[in-house]
């Protein structure tokens, strides 16, 4: 199971629809795709907002990595709806926040520059990602060559169901 | 002398001004091009403890003024890309005047911890990533032991040639078949940086992929309809081989160019209008909203 640059983008606006249905409980501000600069060329990714538990706010982007032919998360989190504090000790974030954090979430996870924003953010490292998925058993023959169906597992297993599994993808088929 | 060596050898000149009471402190000094900021804080903060006692390497970050706003230094870039990046844009080889700081370090805009301890860990994640572009996995990185590892990592620190290019040569890169250059695109002017994995063969799988074909892949819009970029990289403008009929493959330009973290830089420095204006609209629409 892989997914090019071109299925990527061309399953983008369908995922991205998908998100927001199936995130509606989580999400209160809009995800939404944005198209980057023609000098980026053949890049688009999604930039969304979820809201946990009324008190973190969890901004994050998903966009192609090239250098590992795989979807990639970027995320930041903030304390507080009203004067929100930044938050980039993952430490911190899952001592405190243990009921919403997964447990093994801090290996997985590093501070990078966000290169769609130029932020810090945590990132999930996205090295095994390709070996998961095509190991991923969970999908008939036809499945597997469907971007959607491809996002979906990545998104439960890589995304943000991986650092907050509470905000799980539960596709109707 | 072979290129890769001169390169090397390659230095860039500093002024690092240090203000403490009201005075600037100033310390003259040339780094390595093939380096890392957080490999001269040690430096920096003995230097300057002369005047402020209260330093701490772990609190410290660089500064540049490029006139119009004050940049932090991400420090987890080589330092001669930076230099290139953000000093020499209008072709100034001069002294490159950064100001050392030391209070309310601008977690937003660049990694936290700037000390050799977690630069080792960002440039062992980037010669792992580097080596997952070239042979489809990151072994070569992962299967060395851990005195390798260890000596891989000082060469980078102690700047030694002849270890590095030991390791490099004998442990990283020997007989393994190269399936994609890893190549990064940096769009000057801009906090553009375009990931290109580049396969060594064109797409007809006779004839090499030269870095003409790169740049028309990857910043299509950077070079055609009048618009003429340049391609600098570790300092030299390489622009005249995109019309040169013996241009050189990407695979032989990233083994004389390549950084140590086996990735091939290329700064792509365009008129200004051409680049940025559509590019942080788009990231203005992204900041956050809290």
């Amino acid at each position: 199971m892989a997914l090019s640059i071109t299925q990527f983008n061309e399953s983008l606006p369908e995922f991205n629809e998908l998100l927001k249905d199936n995130l509606c409980g989580y999400v209160k501000g809009s995800c939404r795709r944005t198209h980057s600069n023609p000098v980026l060329g053949d890049e688009l990714h999604i930039y969304g907002t979820i809201y946990i538990q009324d008190t973190l706010v969890v901004n994050f982007t998903i966009r192609y990595d090239k250098f590992h032919n795989v979807p990639v998360l970027y995320f930041n989190v903030f304390e507080g709806l009203q004067d929100p504090i930044p938050i980039q000790d993952f430490d911190k974030l899952s001592r405190k926040y243990v009921s919403v954090i997964s447990e093994d979430a801090a290996g997985a996870t590093s501070l990078e520059m966000n290169p769609v924003n130029n932020l810090v953010s945590f990132f999930v490292h996205p090295c095994e990602t390709n070996a998961t998925l095509s190991e991923w058993d969970g999908l008939d023959a036809a499945e597997k060559n469907s971007g959607i169906r491809y996002l979906i597992v990545w998104f439960n297993l890589y995304g943000l169901s991986r650092i907050f599994p509470a905000a799980k993808f539960r596709p109707v088929k | 002398m072979e290129i890769s060596k001169k390169l090397w050898d390659g230095t860039i000149p500093l002024c690092i001004i240090f203000s403490h009471e009201g005075v600037d402190r100033e310390l003259y000094l040339e780094i390595h091009r093939v380096s890392y900021f957080p490999l001269i804080y040690e430096k920096l903060v003995s230097y300057f403890s002369h005047y402020d006692t209260g330093l701490n390497i772990d609190k410290i970050w660089l500064e540049f003024d490029d006139g119009q706003s004050k940049v932090p230094i991400q420090w987890n870039i080589p330092s001669g890309l930076l230099y290139d990046l953000l000093h020499t844009t209008s072709g100034n080889n001069s002294i490159w005047t950064l100001r050392l700081v030391h209070n309310n370090y601008p977690s937003k805009h660049i990694l936290p911890h700037a000390n050799v301890t977690h630069l080792k860990t960002t440039y062992m994640n980037q010669i792992k990533q580097s080596s997952y572009v070239l042979y489809g996995n990151s072994k070569a990185i992962m299967s060395l032991s851990a005195g390798k590892s260890e000596e891989l990592w000082n060469s980078v620190v102690k700047h030694n040639w002849t270890l590095y290019e030991a390791i490099s040569t004998n442990d990283i890169t020997k007989n393994k078949n190269i399936l994609r250059v890893p190549v990064k695109l940096f769009i000057s002017g801009s906090p553009v940086v375009i990931q290109a994995p580049i396969f060594p063969s064109a797409k007809n799988g006779v004839s090499h992929t030269t870095l003409k074909d790169v740049l028309y892949e990857h910043v299509p819009t950077l070079f055609h309809g009048g618009i003429t970029a340049k391609v600098i990289v570790h300092g030299v403008d390489i622009s005249f081989l995109l019309d040169s009929k013996d241009s050189p493959s990407i695979l032989e330009l990233w083994k004389l160019f390549k950084n140590v973290d086996n990735f091939l830089n290329l700064i792509i420095r365009a008129p200004a209008d051409s680049v940025t204006d559509n590019y942080l609209a788009n990231i203005a629409t992204t900041r956050i909203v809290a």
